[in-house]
């Protein structure tokens, strides 16, 4: 088990392209080993047709030694008949009987030698013109025996050249062809082993230069993957590197809002104390304008206490966590109502509610965002008897788009952009109330979700708010109500 | 067991915040004797009859207002301090801080506060709240079991 572990380990060390290597190196000593063995195979094969064609043909063999025999034969014959006295050709004839023996004893065994078909016809007809040879033979010999005249020694010479002549004719021929057949055969067998030699050697080579190509294609691959790999690598390190810069930048800015919203209350607090203290204790002695002046005094610094309340709550809601869990949209539409009831109080409104979706979303977080949505819409719509607060549904591609539609006051689309900017505001502080806030808390909240807040307007004709908690293309929405 | 009048300890940094508060403390008519500490040290020698305060009467304050910014010990390392003592963990504090900072409500509750107020800055509401949070924990409080001696 543990070797197991320690070898699947050890060959996770190794990198691909290292395995790669590995591994085409063994398949490239593989065919050059094979190709290597083949050949060497091969040529044992060669040298043994060569063995063949030399040495080992029998029928060629067998009926050289025969006709060498002959040859020999028929010279002491004639040397025979050309001897001059008894003696000499007693002797010769003693030669000549050594080599007959010689001759039948071979002929003797060649039913056992392996003629082939093509050798054995010819073999037979050497062997049936033997008989008239030897027939001859005989005669010239006992002839020759009686004779030593000139005259008689020419006529035995001219009877006996016949039959010789056709004994040697049928051997040599005999020969001649073995020998053939044999070179025939072994040049076919070298052919062949040298044309295999050939294939062999190309099959290898080519198969070496497959390895090779293959190898040096995997190796750009591996390069390359690798090279992804480590870009990819050093784009994660930059981004680690980022997201914790933004952490860091994120977590000074939470500090710093924290204790300049602290620090800032103090003094206001002071202003406004020390104030109502003045105010309290010389109420008598101040005329109109320094009482209208301190109370513009406190009025101030309690705004700017207002105003840090909010930053503080915008800032507190950015750094809160999304608990989504399926919410329905109605439900956070009564509760929002129900919360700005006080504002409703002595006005003509129409609230029209239709068809909303259930989001899967924060439902604390997207209140926010209903609140402030209607609570703009009711303000905006102050001066109109009566006013028309719309709230719907569209379905974009299957992501719900939720829009506040008021016959407001509306405003210029020019400045849309400031619209959900912090202490932005699009009209004065005289006509309406509020520091700007309210919308850069939806912005967040919608952003905090992953969607999109945006708005449509016409002075004077009411302004339309929309927001989806899913990235949708604002080009794309169709049917929306106008 | 002889009664007198029992100390209340406002513990703040800000001069301009403690006159705001003294004020207040006087328009409300609360006529218990008033000891300052200017930092969570200054607190704890009060509380614990340490340093500047060793000789003094041990009889622990009956109320303390507790600042949660304070230079050299900070208001939640003295809540701790006070609440972590059987000697002290009596006395009621009430957290009296600009922050409204949840992390430090939860922890001040935690500890053992018994009120968090934050300071408003309309200062009509802060004399408000200062009149109502003296009249409930000075007058309509029962006080626990005679506070044990701190010495």
């Amino acid at each position: 088990m543990a070797g197991n572990v320690q070898r699947i380990l050890w060959m996770k060390k190794w990198t691909a392209h290292r395995r790669i290597v590995v591994g085409l190196s063994a398949a490239i000593l593989g065919i050059v080993a094979l190709g290597v063995s083949a050949i060497v195979r091969l040529t044992g094969i060669e040298d043994h047709s060569r063995l063949i064609a030399t040495d080992s043909m029998p029928g060629l063999s067998y009926t050289t030694q025969i006709e060498l025999l002959t040859y020999r034969k028929s010279l002491l014959i004639q040397k025979h008949i050309l001897a001059n006295d008894l003696a000499e050709k007693r002797s010769i004839e003693w030669q000549i009987e050594s080599i007959t023996a010689e001759a039948s004893h071979l002929l003797a065994g060649y039913t056992i030698t392996p003629f082939g078909d093509i050798e054995r016809p010819l073999f037979n007809k050497v062997v049936a013109t033997r008989p008239p040879y030897l027939a001859a033979v005989e005669k010239v010999l006992r002839l020759s025996q009686e004779t030593t005249s000139a005259a008689a020694q020419v006529e035995l010479q001219r009877v006996f050249e016949p039959e010789s002549r056709v004994y040697l004719a049928a051997l040599h021929a005999s020969t001649v062809h073995n020998l053939n057949e044999a070179n025939e055969a072994a040049r076919e067998i070298q052919e062949s082993v040298v044309s295999a030699k050939r294939s062999t050697m190309i099959e290898a080579l080519s198969s070496l230069l497959l390895a090779l190509i293959s190898a040096f294609l995997l190796a750009r691959v591996v390069a390359e993957t690798e090279a992804a790999g480590r870009s990819i690598q050093v784009l994660n390190r930059e981004l680690e590197g980022r997201v914790g810069e933004l952490t860091d930048l994120t977590q000074e800015l939470e500090a710093f809002t924290y204790s300049v919203s602290h620090d800032l209350r103090a003094p206001l607090r002071h202003i406004d104390g020390f104030s109502k203290i003045l105010l309290d204790q010389s109420a008598g002695q101040l005329n109109a304008a320094a009482m209208r002046a301190m109370d513009r005094i406190r009025f101030g610094a309690q705004q700017m206490g207002l105003m840090i309340d909010d930053l503080l709550e915008f800032s507190r809601l950015g750094r809160r966590d999304v608990a989504r869990r399926p919410t329905d949209m109605r439900h956070l539409v009564d509760e929002s109502l129900e919360i700005l009831k006080p504002a409703t109080e002595g006005r003509d409104i129409d609230f029209r509610i239709g068809e909303l979706p259930t989001l899967d979303c924060d439902p604390a977080l997207i209140k926010h965002v209903i609140v402030n949505l209607l609570s703009n819409a009711i303000k905006f719509t102050r001066d109109n008897k009566p006013a028309i607060i719309e709230i719907g549904q569209i379905a974009a591609d299957e992501t719900p788009v939720v829009y506040v539609r008021d016959n407001g006051v509306g405003f210029d689309m020019r400045y849309v952009d400031k619209l959900f900017g912090i202490f932005q505001r699009l009209h004065r502080r005289e006509d309406f109330e509020g520091i700007g806030v309210g919308l850069a808390t939806v912005q967040r909240v919608i952003h905090k979700h992953g969607g999109r807040v945006w708005a449509e307007s016409e002075i004077g004709k009411g302004a339309t708010f929309y927001f989806a908690l899913k990235r949708v293309e604002i080009e794309k929405i169709a049917g929306i109500p106008a | 067991m002889k009664y007198r009048e029992l100390v209340v300890l406002i513990v703040e940094d800000d001069p301009d915040d403690l006159e705001l508060t003294l004020h207040t403390f006087g328009e409300a008519r609360i006529t218990n004797p008033i000891e300052v500490a200017r930092d969570g040290q200054e607190a704890l020698d009060y509380i614990f009859c340490l340093g500047a305060h060793a000789g003094r009467e041990a009889v622990p304050p009956r109320l303390i207002l507790l600042d949660l910014k304070l230079p050299k010990i900070g208001g939640i390392e003295v809540l701790r301090a006070i609440k972590a003592d059987p000697r002290t963990k009596g006395i009621p504090v009430v957290i009296l801080t600009s922050s409204r900072e949840e992390r430090d409500l939860i922890e001040g509750y935690q500890l053992g506060a018994n009120s968090y107020i934050q300071k408003p800055v309309d200062f009509a509401q802060f004399q408000k709240v200062i009149r109502e949070m003296g009249y409930y924990w000075l007058v309509v409080n029962q006080q626990s079991a005679p506070v044990p001696s701190l010495s």
